[in-house]
């Protein structure tokens, strides 16, 4: 067995593309600074450390986190197509946050913090009973789906009855997702709930290999479907909540990730937690430097572009697979 | 030893399995049949212990499934559900491991005695030359084994099959019921679901004839494959032949 090696190889590739994201992100601006400027007591040292650096550990921890969570989504429910925004997690961060924000409460960063992971945990809880007590991978991604949706209506409720511009302006600016002008006291709030995530995620990596040849096979060897299907709901519920209350929802990290990468690793869901994590965090990095180096006054917003180069290249990729998945 | 005494079943609110009683010993093949919606399947579920029964109980060796933890369970009985769906395109040597997961922890690699299971699982499958080759790319027979290597790789004490010769050529099929046989001889109670009469009548020990729910018949092949059980159990007249060298021959005539 020569595949092993082959993994722990690609491993450290990525975790070197990860680390090499992560510094271009702290150099990447209007204005270049080499990472050593950090020691210097310059200006350019309080830019570094305290815009850039928090802003380059929020991006490596969110990647992280969105990237393992749609490997999991993807392997718990049997589909490459899933990913966090199935859950309804996100739309439902998403929601809680932009209450926040309607509320006027938007000067209070811990406010939305707090409003983003209660929606996100009472769309967890609303998950769990959805799918009813069988635990099957339909009725979750139903119920995940309908989620979804929902929460978006009520975001869009929000936003219609915003009771004056500036509101308005705050909401709609914030749902876009960006990195920008996000301080140490984001990380403070967002690491230890990625940290929890990422750990509950991570533990599910053999069932869900058990789980490809179905649910009554996975029971068999002794899979606690339920255990698994609370350690998806918490893992990616705790981790993507509180990115999403940090920092607006940004999509197709999750999705594209995994999928990208499933070539290069092979199909075993365990295989791809750690790769779709590493991944997503060289590419949510890669992702915001670009959005800083764009040319342009207003910077563009990191939701937008990754939206805007994730979709087509989505397309791209369903379109040369197109009769592996039919 | 698996034993069930006094088995009811329910899926929602249906009874599906009633008073159902018999042992499975090591070394021996069982073979339930039965029309369509008999409760085949889902005693054998019952029989892998991954649905409660309503009443009576599943012992395997004098324990009840039900007070096993689930990962002993899993190291005594391997379950081949039917249709044998693998949703994701593992390779062999990968799916094939899967068997060996009630015997590992959550982290950290396969050892020795998980290579030496998967390796000799492998060899008895004859799946050698495909170790590499991805699932997707296999031949209906190829899956097929590797499917029952995977079960074997676990070393259960107890192998349940259901349909698994569905879709297989007459010599796949033949194949395949010589690696149960494999599996019995090496000590472990082989229980397969079939439909088909001819392989039944030629794999088994023991018979287990279902009929809405409750056996109509047990017993050695012969004793159960009569015009009379036959005609009781599928509601379809046949004729039953005893053929020298290929042995029973069951035609249905109207």
């Amino acid at each position: 067995m020569s595949a092993p090696i082959n993994k722990a190889r690609l491993i450290l590739l990525l975790g070197v593309v990860a680390g090499a994201a992560f510094l271009l992100s702290l150099m990447a601006g209007k204005v270049w600074i080499a990472p050593w400027a950090v020691v210097a007591g310059t200006p350019e040292a309080l830019v570094m450390a305290e815009l850039r650096l928090p802003r380059a550990v929020l991006g490596l921890l969110i990647g992280a986190m969105l990237g393992a969570s749609g490997a999991v989504m993807q392997g718990y429910l049997r589909n490459p197509l899933a990913d966090p925004g199935v859950l309804g997690v996100s739309a439902s961060a998403a929601f809680g946050a932009v209450l926040a924000l309607f509320l006027g409460l938007g000067m209070t960063p811990l406010m939305v913090s707090a409003f983003g992971m209660g929606g996100a945990a009472a769309a967890m809880g609303l998950l769990a009973l959805l799918a009813g007590r069988s635990g099957s991978a339909t009725g979750f991604i139903l119920a995940g789906v309908v989620l979804s949706s929902f929460a978006g209506a009520l975001t869009a409720l929000l936003i219609s009855l915003a009771p004056n511009p500036f509101a308005l302006e705050e909401i709609v600016t914030w749902l876009m997702g960006a990195l920008t002008d996000r301080g140490w006291g984001d990380v403070i709030r967002v690491s230890p709930f990625v940290a929890l995530g990422l750990g509950l995620l991570a533990g599910t990596g053999r069932a869900l290999d058990a789980l490809a040849m179905g649910e009554p096979a996975a029971r068999s060897l002794g899979v606690d479907l339920k255990a698994i299907r609370w350690m998806v709901i918490g893992g990616a519920g705790l981790g993507v909540g509180a990115a999403v209350a940090a920092t607006g929802v940004i999509g197709f990290v999750g999705l594209v990730v995994p999928h990208l990468l499933r070539s290069f690793v092979g199909e075993r869901p365990s295989d791809l937690i750690l790769p779709a994590a590493l991944g997503g965090a060289a590419l949510l990095l890669t992702a915001d430097a670009a959005v800083r180096l764009a040319p342009g006054a207003t910077e563009l917003k990191l939701g937008i572009a990754m939206a805007l180069i994730g979709a087509p290249f989505f397309l791209w990729l369903l379109w040369r697979g197109r009769e592996r998945l039919s | 030893m698996l034993v069930v005494d006094g088995l009811a079943l329910v899926r929602g609110a249906r009874t599906v399995v009633s008073g159902v009683t018999a042992g499975f010993a090591p070394g021996t093949i069982t073979v339930i049949l039965g029309p369509n919606g008999a409760g085949k399947s889902t005693l054998l579920e019952a029989l892998a212990g991954l649905l409660p029964p309503l009443a009576g109980t599943v012992l395997l060796d004098g324990v009840p499934l039900s007070s096993l933890a689930p990962r002993a369970r899993a190291k005594a009985i391997g379950y081949l559900p039917q249709g044998g769906a693998v949703h994701w395109n593992l390779r062999v040597d990968e799916l094939v491991a899967l068997g060996r997961l009630p015997h590992r922890g959550a982290f950290g690699g396969l050892t020795g005695e998980d290579r030496a299971a998967i390796a000799e699982a492998i060899a008895t499958a004859d799946l050698g030359a495909l170790t590499d080759r991805p699932v997707n790319q296999l031949s209906g027979g190829e899956r097929a084994r590797a499917l029952l290597a995977r079960v074997l790789a676990g070393r259960p004490r107890v192998l349940l099959a259901d349909e698994p010769l569905a879709n297989l050529d007459p010599r796949h099929a033949l194949e395949a019921l010589r690696l149960f046989r494999k599996a019995a001889d090496a000590g472990a109670a082989v229980v397969l679901v079939l439909h088909d009469l001819h392989a039944a009548a030629r794999a088994a020990d023991q018979l287990l004839l279902l009929a809405g729910g409750q056996v109509l018949g047990t017993g050695a092949p012969e004793a159960v494959l009569t015009p009379g059980l036959l005609a009781q159990g599928y509601g379809v007249e046949m004729r039953v032949l005893d053929d020298p060298e290929a042995g029973l021959l069951i035609l249905p005539m109207r």
